[in-house]
């Protein structure tokens, strides 16, 4: 219940987060995904399944998605992470950008197939193939930073 | 004679020198406006020394004030800091107060030139991803706002709204890839729809045979129920056509810069 509660906030806060990023900067961190990885790295389907889907939720109603949009992509990718977690030594910061380098990947996969097969709004592909780069970067930055947060934080608790 | 003036020398000499001085000032009296060959020859004389005199004596107080009485210096130079960044700060203050005011102006006349009636509202987020193009705006259900409400600035067509809720709504912003709006070309009438495409706008469905150039404005048609007629919407940048084509490929720049919204109105009442 602690682990939901802290997810689903952290959610939240990065969520917000994402919606004050000036829209000038032509692409914007997909902090929400690092979650979602870190959930499909560290937590087991009964909890991380749902969490994934909620936090999708929380970006669709944050952004101009059709409710469960985001929903559906963060729980494909969740569970293809969970699928691969096993041998995977969680702990790993490359395997962290590794991670989010591919997803970020398949996450705009995803997108393209969901928007052109489902949705009727048929332009989106374009976009969604012109951001990726950016996106990558951008990702992978907030990632360098989540992993140094992350490791300041465990540092912290030790010495507690 | 000799002998008399030898006698009373003094007090003649005191007498003639009184008829001169009177004989000299009466004199001077009449032509007061003109420097005399003396006083110019004074003048040009002091000069020197007055100019040596003031500044030795501004040397003297400088070096007394900036370098050996600095008793209070140090505290004034701090309140002069402080007082100089509250300043500033004011500054900056009053001329972002005088920018809303004058885009607060702007969009007051445009609400007095609308028929229908409108609300202000201020933009307060942006979407949280980089692939939809959405706004959040400060007014919501309580304010009597829905779906469906279109959404203008004084340069044009921003948008509608897609979400409400009590006290925030959603607008789904002209370029976004799922928004699309019937429009004709100003100059011909040309029909057309206009799709968002990120950054620009398409205009769709246009006849090859249509009359549309570089530049053209495009403006809202009124079809479609949501926009009133006449709003602009953007200009035509881009032409390509192809005479196998039975449409053009027309690209249109957006009028508003979307990127700096800040105030919008709300048209409360659609009346296409």
């Amino acid at each position: 219940m602690r682990a939901l509660f802290v997810y689903l906030s952290l959610g939240l806060m990065f969520a917000v987060t994402e919606t004050l990023v000036p829209s000038a900067m032509f692409v914007k961190p997909n902090l929400l995904l690092l979650l979602v990885l870190t959930l499909g790295l560290r937590e087991k389907v009964i909890l991380g399944g749902p969490l994934s889907w909620l936090l999708g939720g929380l970006q669709d109603a944050l952004s101009g998605a059709s409710l469960g949009l985001f929903g559906l992509v963060y729980l494909i990718l969740y569970l293809t992470v969970r699928s691969i977690a096993g041998p995977l030594n969680s702990e790993s910061p490359i395997l962290l950008l590794f991670l989010v380098f591919s997803s970020t990947l398949l996450q705009g996969l995803i997108l393209i197939f969901t928007l052109g097969f489902l949705a009727e709004h048929g332009t989106y592909w374009r976009q969604v193939l012109t951001v990726i780069p950016g996106q990558l970067l951008v990702n992978l930055l907030a990632g360098l930073l989540f992993l140094q947060c992350s490791s300041m934080l465990s540092r912290y608790r030790r010495h507690r | 004679m000799l002998e008399l003036i030898q006698k009373y020398r003094t007090p003649l000499l005191v007498v003639c020198l009184i008829m001169t001085a009177l004989l000299i000032y009466s004199s001077r009296l009449r032509k007061q406006p003109e420097t005399t060959l003396f006083e110019k020859a004074i003048l040009q004389l002091a000069s020197p020394l007055q100019r040596g005199f003031d500044s030795s004596t501004d040397t003297m107080s400088n070096l007394w004030q900036h370098y050996l009485w600095l008793v209070d210096t140090s505290r004034e130079n701090d309140r002069l800091f402080s007082e100089n960044r509250r300043l500033l700060n004011k500054l900056d203050r009053l001329s972002e107060i005088q920018l809303e005011n004058k885009r607060l102006s702007t969009l007051l006349a445009l609400r007095e030139e609308m028929d229908i009636p409108t609300l202000p509202a201020r933009v307060i987020a942006e979407d949280a991803t980089s692939l939809f193009q959405t706004v959040i705006i400060d007014r919501g259900l309580e304010d009597g706002l829905h779906e469906g409400l279109p959404v203008i600035v004084p340069e044009g067509v921003v948008g509608r709204i897609i979400r409400c809720s009590g006290r925030q709504s959603r607008v789904l912003l002209a370029t976004d890839a799922s928004s699309a709006m019937a429009v004709l070309v100003q100059r011909s009438r040309a029909r057309g729809v206009c799709r968002g495409r990120g950054q620009t706008l398409t205009l769709d469905f246009a006849l090859s045979k249509e009359d549309i150039a570089k530049g053209d404005r495009i403006i809202t048609s009124g079809n479609g129920g949501i926009f009133p007629k006449g709003l602009t919407v953007g200009n035509v940048s881009l032409i390509q056509t192809n005479e196998l084509d039975l449409f053009q490929s027309v690209v249109v720049t957006p009028a508003v810069n979307f990127s700096r919204l800040e105030e919008v109105l709300v048209l409360l009442g659609n009346n296409p």
